[in-house]
């Protein structure tokens, strides 16, 4: 019986302590290429910096040449990624950077954290993590990284914090549905229809919080709308609808159809106000709901109960059910695993 | 150490509220004054030439009305050269020992304590007085006249800031302060666009609902037309609602903007009373606007006990731009 007990301290432990991401699995060079200034054609791929200045990361740029410099500044690097990995998932960690970033990688823009001027809002004390889309990355080559910054006081650059490419566990999709999607706040039954014309809304990128996308001060409801195809090949296959993270609450719709719910609107009788903004969303799709030869209907109510919000993490997109059962099963072995890697690294050192 | 903390926590808030509050008009120095009551002390025409001058702020009993409790009146007259519509004013009258009712140009603006026969003083509360800009003359004499009861000890304008205030909010592209419809009960009717509210009272908003004289507590409605021209660069724009005590859920054109509140019905139990310190900001989708058209604003209100309604500024409609530079300025 103590065994047991202890077997279930090590699991709730396990689970608690070490998230199932993070191995770095690519450095980054300690020394960038860094230029003051802003200009848009810093982010290209082929941009030639040549005759920039080097500086170092994990550093201000105060102590490197810079003393009482704030406005805009661009670093950039490049790392060579193996073919081995095709096929898995990566995210770039960049630490914490004062204040504001943009990062492009081979000229593409795959995130950013606060708010450049004129709407300008620091996120200094956040540590930065994006996803890598498959389709920017060259592998077996060298990728280029390019981040814009923007100080507006004291301390300026990339700071502090874990610095790399990490791997990333991640269900795997056979369409993604990420990118611009029809967004409003407020809420209305109608917004599930797919009758309903949403021509008049605005888009915005997802996954991201929405705060992020010029909704500053958004918090309760908003709705997602979201038209797409299902690929003919998996009509034989049980279909799995995955949203990713979402702060906080939602309920989907697909064809106007209630498919599935996560938490509870208020309104709803019990558990308002508990915490979901960290359950990855799977939904299952019913086939007789899909229109094999044209356009889907995807809607999302959501309501934030503070903070951030919004479908605000991927992956977002359509799996099949065996894979699924695949990653779920896979996601339990690691979170053990996990723990007694980093245990055993924890004693006898790395 | 500690000593320190509480010195912060102490000189914070006040920091914060002198940034917000800044003085056009000070009000300091010799007012009319009368003890006895009459409603007609109140009004605009009244000669209160044969009236005593009383400093104000100072207690009555240092100015020639030893021991004196009861009634009293106070009047000041002053002019204002201009008074910007969309300003948010406060009249502050300093703390009053220990009831008071205030009439600007003959209007009652607001009480605070209770007067006999269910007298409650309220001698330890600064009198900030939300007053709406079409409530004062400009370019003519304003007169302010305020009633006081004392029920004990020292009595009157004790002591405090007295003038009128500007009180640095958000830039509001329209304001929304003022007159709008109001009624006791709760019925989901009251939400759509088309809904008749001419049979509704009027009651001034921002204001509590019990100084208008409804002593009631639990669902009511508010609703307010509003025209928006299109002519706003940022087109997110944000309703301000300012403060409501204690709950709300907000319609525009018929749909839900916002919330925040959890209704009784909804079957609340543990304590979610602090809603009512909460600013309420909501975005108006743009596709639900009408431009240049009628749109209407419906709120849901829940007050629990005490005071209720929408009771602070501002009120009103603006972008998200003058949002984010309000923020920046005072945080």
């Amino acid at each position: 019986m103590k065994k047991l007990y202890l077997f279930i301290i090590v699991i709730l432990f396990s689970s608690c302590l070490f998230g199932i991401e993070n191995y770095r699995e690519i450095r980054l060079k300690n020394k960038w290429k860094f230029k003051i200034g802003d200009d848009m054609t810093y982010a290209e791929a082929d941009y030639d910096d040549s005759n920039w200045g080097t500086i170092r990361i994990k550093k201000r740029w105060e102590d490197q040449g810079y003393p009482g410099y704030d406005g805009y500044a661009w670093y950039r690097t490049e790392f060579y990624l193996p073919e081995k990995y095709k096929q898995k998932s990566l995210s770039i960690q960049l630490g914490a950077i004062d204040d504001v970033d943009a990062v492009y990688i081979n000229g593409q823009y795959i995130g950013g954290t606060g708010s450049f001027p004129p709407r300008y809002i620091s996120a200094y004390g956040s540590q930065r993590r994006y996803h890598l889309p498959e389709d920017v990355l060259e592998y077996g080559k060298e990728n280029v990284i390019a981040v814009r910054v923007y100080d507006s006081q004291e301390s300026g650059g990339i700071l502090w914090g874990n610095i790399g490419i990490y791997s990333e566990f991640r269900v795997h999709l056979y369409s993604s549905i990420a990118g611009k999607w029809k967004f409003s706040p407020g809420d209305d039954q109608e917004w599930a229809r797919t009758d309903y014309d949403d021509s008049g809304w605005d888009t915005i990128q997802v996954p991201s919080t929405w705060e992020a996308q010029d909704y500053t001060y958004l918090d309760g409801y908003a709705w997602y709308r979201h038209e797409f195809r299902v690929n003919r090949e998996l009509e034989q296959e049980d279909l799995i609808l995955v949203l990713g993270l979402i702060d906080d609450i939602d309920e989907v719709y697909f064809n106007g159809v209630r498919i599935g719910q996560t938490g509870q609107f208020p309104g709803e009788r019990t558990g308002y106000g508990t915490n979901h903004y960290k359950d990855e969303r799977f939904y299952y799709l019913p086939s007789k709901l899909i229109h094999w030869d044209r356009d889907n209907l995807i809607a999302v109510r959501v309501f934030d109960t503070g903070g951030s919000g919004g479908i605000y993490e991927g992956p977002v997109g359509i799996t099949t059910r065996k894979e699924f059962l695949r990653y779920k099963r896979e996601k339990k072995r690691k979170k053990t695993s996990n723990f007694f890697d980093e245990l055993f690294n924890e004693i006898f050192g790395d | 150490m500690k000593v320190f903390s509480v010195f912060f926590i102490v000189l914070f808030p006040l920091a914060l509220m002198a940034n917000e509050m800044r003085q056009i008009l000070n009000l300091n120095g010799y007012w009319r004054f009368c003890i006895g009551d009459n409603p007609e002390y109140a009004s605009v025409s009244y000669n209160d030439a044969h009236w005593v001058k009383i400093r104000v702020p100072g207690r009555w009993e240092d100015q020639g009305y030893p021991e004196y409790d009861g009634y009293a009146w106070y009047r000041y007259s002053f002019k204002l050269h201009s008074v910007d519509p969309n300003s948010n004013l406060y009249l502050i009258v300093g703390y009053i020992d220990d009831v008071d009712a205030v009439y600007v140009n003959g209007k009652f603006l607001k009480r605070t304590g209770q007067f006999p026969p269910y007298y409650r003083s309220a001698y330890n509360e600064e009198r900030v007085y939300m007053i709406p800009p079409e409530m004062l003359h400009s370019d003519e004499e304003n007169v302010i006249a305020v009633r006081v009861y004392d029920g004990g000890g020292e009595g009157g304008i004790v002591k405090g800031r007295v003038g009128l205030f500007v009180k640095s909010t958000v830039r509001l592209k329209i304001n929304l302060s003022g007159q709008w419809k109001f009624t006791e009960g709760d019925n989901v009717a009251y939400s759509q666009y088309d809904f008749d509210d001419s049979k509704w009272t009027d009651l001034r908003v921002p204001g509590i609902w019990e100084s208008e004289g409804i002593d009631y507590n639990g669902y009511a409605w508010y609703r307010k037309e509003v025209s928006i021209r299109n002519i706003y660069d940022d087109k997110k724009l944000i309703l301000i609602l300012g403060k409501i005590d204690d709950m709300d859920e907000t319609y525009f054109n018929g749909v839900k903007i916002g919330r925040m509140a959890r209704f009784p019905d909804e079957g609340y139990t543990d304590g979610y009373f602090d809603f009512y310190r909460n600013d309420r900001y909501y975005y108006i989708p743009a596709h639900l606007i009408k431009w240049n058209e009628k749109n209407s604003i419906a709120v849901r209100v829940y007050d629990v006990t005490g005071d209720g309604g929408i009771y602070d500024g501002p009120v009103g409609i603006t972008t998200q731009d003058e949002l984010i530079k309000f923020k920046q300025r005072y945080r």
